[in-house]
């Protein structure tokens, strides 16, 4: 929104670059879509041919208006925020790490112990420093998520030792 | 069967008396709609010894308000964080969400809880009167037309992303591959799995859900204090009555908006596999097409939160109407409560309305009483509600992250698919750094499945030729609104400029 206060001079060029990211995302998508199911028979390939066709056509005029803006100099082909470790990236990185890891260990510790414990390191990445809060609200919701979703609702969510351990009182 | 007065006041009074059943029903459905991944089918298998065992009245009435509340929930994630809790809320975001960040959260709760119930009820009522006339309705759409309502709802993504049609329609597109993922259907041919089994089914809803909606949208809030920027913090924490009758007042401002997107959602939801997502972006769409100020929409317009949240409740009474009728469900959980009234030695069918009327009404009547009771339930806690965008982000992200990745997990139990919301996470906070809209993935993603489906038989039908889908007079009138809808936006500004200039020149 504080975009619309930056005077137009001031404002920096569009990342063009960026704008490109998704477009290989999905153009490789497609090409190992159709490359893959080159040799099967035509019913399984018919919609996906269709579509991905269609897509390789919509990316071609996204790049060639990519192109235009980048030679009129209305952008530039960098990748903008993309392109470099920000302060921001760096706790959004550290963010997926614990949930890679989380769901790494889930097997083994169970979703009520790994609840508990990526809680506790979220809300520690993101600023979070009294020991009750990050104690409290990470054992109040593991606890919740136990009683609901596998004590009544039998949801077969990974168990761990804290399942096994509670399996003759909740059943 | 045509109208009878007796029986209908029968089923009115034994609706009521099984509010003890209902209750529970809508409060269990509100809670699991609102957490992303906890659908209305998974919880009634969950819960399907209970619905068993119960009297076939109850059980149904249990179902449907169970049902209704998760569908009416969905839109409370969606307004406040910006994460729908089914597909079906997806197109609520949109507004429901610039509403909060503008301190209007609780209004826009009223609003989508308003319009939900009087959506699901203007529809429970239409059905009860329309019932065996409406049942036609689904015959008449077969794969050919199904193939031109894809296409209408391929060409809504483009509509969407208004901002920019093309990155739209790349976003849409790119979505429906991704829906391509898994074995075809006729021959079982793996296609584009990566060599994982987990995506032989397909590419599976929850987590892509999940991951494009809340794991991204979690990714770009974990840099803010809060939800909402400090200039509506005191708008926020101010959560007052009069705010809760405000919301109401808008609701009422714009009535016929709830009542003709209410009936398009009726007659989607009547069409077996279409479904609340579709619903709500149609009515989105056509709701901002016919709007005479579109270039609100998107901005924190109430209609905008009116149009999807009346649709996709309307759908509830459509996707009956099929199963109560031909016996075919209409979408994923009427195919629960086709398993249970089977149980119980129902043969649904057109005989149901002369062998078993008070089974083919009551549903109808037990899912009105059930929006009732939603509305006095659920409008007085928008004030409360409203407060969660107070919670510090810090709290707030970890919840959302922890909560959504399990939640992934519970629709298929595949840990795989927990891997999978992250990877959509990623995916989604590109898409949304970028401006290719998250929705048009969601929404390709959606109807990826059923296109191909429909595509193939039609295909089949006609060996090969592609004449095929312009054959019916129906999938005709569904191509011209193919067209339409492609060039309302460009035709809308020369219809305005024109008058004008007629003015001008009397002038």
């Amino acid at each position: 929104m504080s975009e619309h206060n930056i005077g137009a001079k001031d404002k920096p060029k569009p990342a063009l670059g960026a704008d490109l990211i998704i477009p290989v995302l999905a153009a490789g998508f497609t090409i190992y879509f159709l490359v893959t199911t080159s040799d099967v028979v035509w019913e399984a390939r018919a919609n996906g041919t269709v579509i991905g066709l269609t897509l390789l056509t919509l990316i071609a005029i996204q790049v060639v208006r990519i192109i235009a803006l980048w030679r009129e100099g209305a952008g530039t082909m960098s990748f903008g925020e993309f392109g470099r470790m920000t302060a921001g990236h760096q706790k959004r990185l550290t963010v997926l790490l614990i949930l890679v890891v989380f769901v790494a260990t889930i097997p083994w510790l169970g979703t009520t112990l790994g609840l508990l414990f990526s809680m506790f390191a979220l809300m520690w990445v993101l600023g979070v420093r009294d020991i009750k809060t990050l104690v409290g609200v990470s054992f109040v919701t593991a606890a919740a998520v136990y009683l609901l979703f596998i004590a009544f609702l039998k949801t077969q969510l990974p168990a761990g030792p804290i399942e096994h351990l509670l399996q003759p009182l909740f059943g | 069967m045509g109208w009878d007065t007796a029986l209908f006041l029968d089923l009115t009074i034994k609706s009521f008396a099984l509010s003890w059943v209902m209750i529970p029903g809508v409060l269990l459905g509100l809670l699991v709609g609102a957490i992303p991944g906890f659908s209305a089918q998974n919880t009634l298998i969950i819960l399907l010894p209970i619905t068993l065992i119960l009297p076939i009245d109850a059980a149904l009435a249990f179902m449907v308000s169970l049902y209704c509340a998760t569908h009416l929930s969905a839109g409370i994630p969606a307004i406040l964080v910006n994460m729908p809790g089914t597909g079906g809320a997806a197109a609520t975001t949109i507004d429901g969400y610039q509403m909060t960040l503008k301190g209007q959260g609780q209004q826009a709760l009223v609003i989508c809880f308003t319009s939900s119930t009087i959506g699901g009820l203007i529809t429970c009522i239409a059905t009860i009167a329309l019932l065996p006339f409406l049942a036609q309705i689904g015959l008449y759409l077969r794969s050919v037309e199904m193939v031109a309502v894809m296409v209408l709802g391929l060409v809504l993504i483009a509509a969407i992303a208004a901002d920019d049609i093309l990155k739209g329609l790349i976003a849409g597109a790119f979505g429906l591959m991704l829906g391509s993922i898994g074995t075809d259907h006729i021959y079982g041919t793996p296609r584009a799995a990566f060599g994982f089994l987990e995506l032989y089914d397909g590419l599976p809803l929850v987590p892509a859900l999940i991951g494009l909606f809340a794991v991204s949208e979690a990714l770009i809030m974990l840099e803010r204090e809060m939800i909402v920027p400090k200039s509506a913090v005191a708008e926020s924490k101010e959560a007052r009555w009069t705010d809760t009758l405000d919301g109401v007042r808008m609701t009422v401002k714009y009535w016929w908006q709830i009542t003709w997107t209410a009936f398009l959602g009726l007659f989607i939801g009547i069409v077996p596999g279409a479904g609340a997502s579709i619903a709500a972006f149609v009515a989105y769409q056509q709701s901002r097409a016919f709007s005479k100020t579109p270039e609100l929409y998107g901005t924190g317009f109430p209609p905008g939160v009116i149009a999807p949240e009346s649709a996709n409740n309307g759908v509830t009474a459509g996707t009956l109407v099929p199963l109560m009728a031909i016996g075919v469900p209409g979408g994923s959980t009427a195919a629960v409560m086709l398993v249970v009234l089977q149980y119980q030695g129902i043969i649904l069918g057109p005989r149901l309305f002369i062998d078993s009327p008070h089974i083919a009404y009551g549903i109808f009547f037990s899912m009105a009483v059930s929006y009732i009771l939603m509305m006095f339930t659920i409008l007085p806690l928008a004030r409360y509600m409203g407060q969660v965008v107070l919670i510090p982000t810090r709290i707030l992200v970890p919840l959302i992250l922890t909560l959504t990745v399990v939640g992934a997990f519970a629709n298929r139990e595949y840990v795989f698919d927990m891997g999978l919301a992250l990877a959509f996470g990623v995916l989604g906070y590109i898409a949304r750094k970028t401006n290719y809209h998250v929705t048009a993935i969601l929404i390709g993603i959606i109807l990826g499945p059923l296109f191909e489906q429909y595509l193939l038989r039609a295909l089949r039908i006609g060996q090969g030729d592609l004449t095929i889908l312009f054959s019916s007079v129906t999938a005709n009138v569904l191509w011209g609104l193919v067209v339409l809808s492609i060039l309302l936006p460009y035709l809308r500004p020369l219809l305005r400029r024109r008058p004008r200039a007629v003015a001008a020149t009397s002038d």
